[in-house]
């Protein structure tokens, strides 16, 4: 059985990547309090949900990613 | 009767200013009386005399007064006032026969707790007699008897009033002055019921059955109207109350339709009252389901008023706390998202009743205005006045509810003679 390599350089562009959405659900959350005048606190106080939303969109992406990637390696075969 | 509004909210400010000053409307008028003790008499020592009575010995507001006599024609009613009196360390005269009270006991006011076909006789005598009056409601069994009553009282200068405590209640009076400023919006209907299940029947001693029609005396036309003069006219005095008028028209129907058990009396009634204006009170009693119990409710334009369950719902709910927005967001993507398209269906859709809770009415509330009611009375007789509008918001709760008697049994919408208007 072949060992699986998870090179440092795999994880940094996954903590990139990461790093990404956590932005882009925290650029959301600033938008929706602007959008529904909530509290500027929520930066702080909804920090779980901005973590999940992110999280949510890694994961999602990530399925999304090795699909391609498995389709990519049985096309090449 | 002509109520006039000014004389209302008059009256209602009257109320008002006292109440902030003591915990009865008129217990101001105590303090500053002369120190000598009301003499009191209860005339009619049944369930109610003896209630009230009880109430007496357990207030603390005053103590300037006695009970020095007591009435009952039924020896059982007067022995079982007696060992309450006995309880409490007093000693009053008793009587079986009201006539004698008059005569020999030196009462200043009486409180008189028989039944309704009796009111008028010996509240007239009493009257005549110089001593002042609180009379439980409702005020007589007939038009003219209740009219003869209120004449009484005029032609005496003695004090009467009817025993509906709601007036006295600070909770009904911080309703109705909040009603009066307009916080509920234009009132366009009032809705009240007295939903109970149960026979309304007194126990009669097995080896007395000649004893039931003076028992159960609820039970039958000579004596009382029933549900309308026993539970209906608190109710309607309240809505004359809340809009400041009394009704031009009533229309009722009313059936013995479950308990045919040789009552007389409807066992389920329901009324419509209008007033100048258009609005309506309605109302019904049943006695087999308790589900929605003793409620008026007022409509405003601006909200609801629970007056007996104390609750205040406005129209526009006050909005939740909001949700964070960040959730509020995803909420309205995932709405986006899986919305239905419509394609067709019902143009309309039923308006089902608004979901709050509402908020209290009056914090604080103890008691239903009994207490305040009786001291308010012994203030009153020290005083030797009281406000008339007392009297007649009694005398037009207790006129209507014969009316719709007259409307339930003639089948017609009925309006009040002239000669009943005062
Ligand atoms: N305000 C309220 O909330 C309220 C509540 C209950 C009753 N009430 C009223 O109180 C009154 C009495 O009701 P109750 O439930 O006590 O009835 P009840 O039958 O229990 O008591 C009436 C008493 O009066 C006595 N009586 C009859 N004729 C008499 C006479 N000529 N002289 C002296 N005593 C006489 C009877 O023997 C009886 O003991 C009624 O008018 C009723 O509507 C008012």
């Amino acid at each position: 059985m072949k060992d699986i390599v998870i090179t440092a350089n795999r994880v940094k562009k996954e903590l990139v990547i990461y790093l990404v959405f956590f932005v882009v659900a925290y650029i959301a959350n600033i938008y929706s309090i602007i959008k529904y005048e909530t509290p500027w606190s929520e930066l702080v106080t909804t920090i779980g949900f901005v973590i999940t939303i992110s999280l949510v969109l890694y994961i999602v992406t990530g399925l999304i990613r090795t699909l391609i990637f498995l389709i990519k390696s049985a096309i090449s075969r | 009767m002509k109520n006039s509004r000014r004389d209302f909210i008059k009256t209602t400010a009257l109320f008002g200013a006292a109440a902030a000053l003591s915990a009865t409307p008129f217990g101001s008028a105590l303090a500053s009386s002369s120190g000598k003790k009301v003499k009191l008499g209860v005339i009619g020592t049944g369930g109610r005399g003896r209630y009230l009575t009880t109430h007496l010995f357990k207030q603390t507001l005053t103590s300037d007064y006695e009970i020095v006599a007591l009435c009952d024609n039924y020896q059982p009613s007067l022995d079982a006032a007696i060992k309450l009196c006995k309880n409490n360390k007093v000693t009053p005269k008793t009587y079986t026969d009201y006539r004698q009270l008059i005569k020999h006991s030196g009462v200043d006011g009486v409180i008189i707790a028989t039944p309704l076909f009796t009111h008028a006789h010996i509240t007239i005598d009493c009257l005549e007699a110089g001593i002042h009056v609180l009379c439980e409601k409702s005020m007589a069994r007939t038009l003219d008897d209740t009219k003869a009553m209120y004449d009484a009282h005029i032609k005496t200068g003695a004090i009467l009033i009817i025993g509906h405590q709601r007036l006295f209640n600070q909770k009904y009076l911080h309703a109705m002055d909040q009603i009066h400023k307009g916080e509920l919006g234009a009132i366009n209907q009032i809705k009240a019921q007295w939903h109970r299940n149960n026979d309304w029947r007194r126990k009669v001693p097995k080896d007395k059955p000649e004893l039931e029609r003076q028992i159960n005396w609820r039970l039958y036309k000579e004596y009382s109207a029933g549900l309308y003069t026993e539970l209906m006219s608190h109710q309607l005095q309240v809505s004359n109350w809340a809009l400041q008028k009394l009704p031009t028209s009533v229309m009722s129907m009313g059936s013995i339709s479950y308990y045919k058990d040789g009552r007389e009396v409807p066992d389920n009634v329901a009324a419509i009252f209008e007033y100048d204006d258009g609005t309506h009170f309605l109302y019904d009693t049943i006695t087999s389901n308790k589900l929605e119990g003793c409620e008026e409710r007022i409509n405003g334009d601006f909200g609801t008023m629970f007056l007996e369950t104390n609750v205040y719902k406005p129209e526009k709910p006050p909005k939740p706390k909001p949700a964070p927005g960040i959730m509020q967001l995803v909420n309205d993507i995932q709405e986006g998202i899986f919305k239905e398209v419509p394609i067709g269906g019902a143009s309309w859709a039923p308006e089902t009743a608004l979901k709050h809770n509402g908020v209290e009415i009056y914090k604080g509330q103890e008691g239903d205005g009994t207490r305040e009611q009786l001291v308010s009375f012994m203030g009153f007789v020290k005083q030797h006045k009281a406000p008339e509008w007392l009297l007649r918001e009694g005398y037009n709760a207790s006129i209507w509810t014969l009316l719709t008697e007259q409307a339930m049994e003639t089948g017609t919408k009925v309006t009040c003679p002239e000669k009943y208007i005062i």
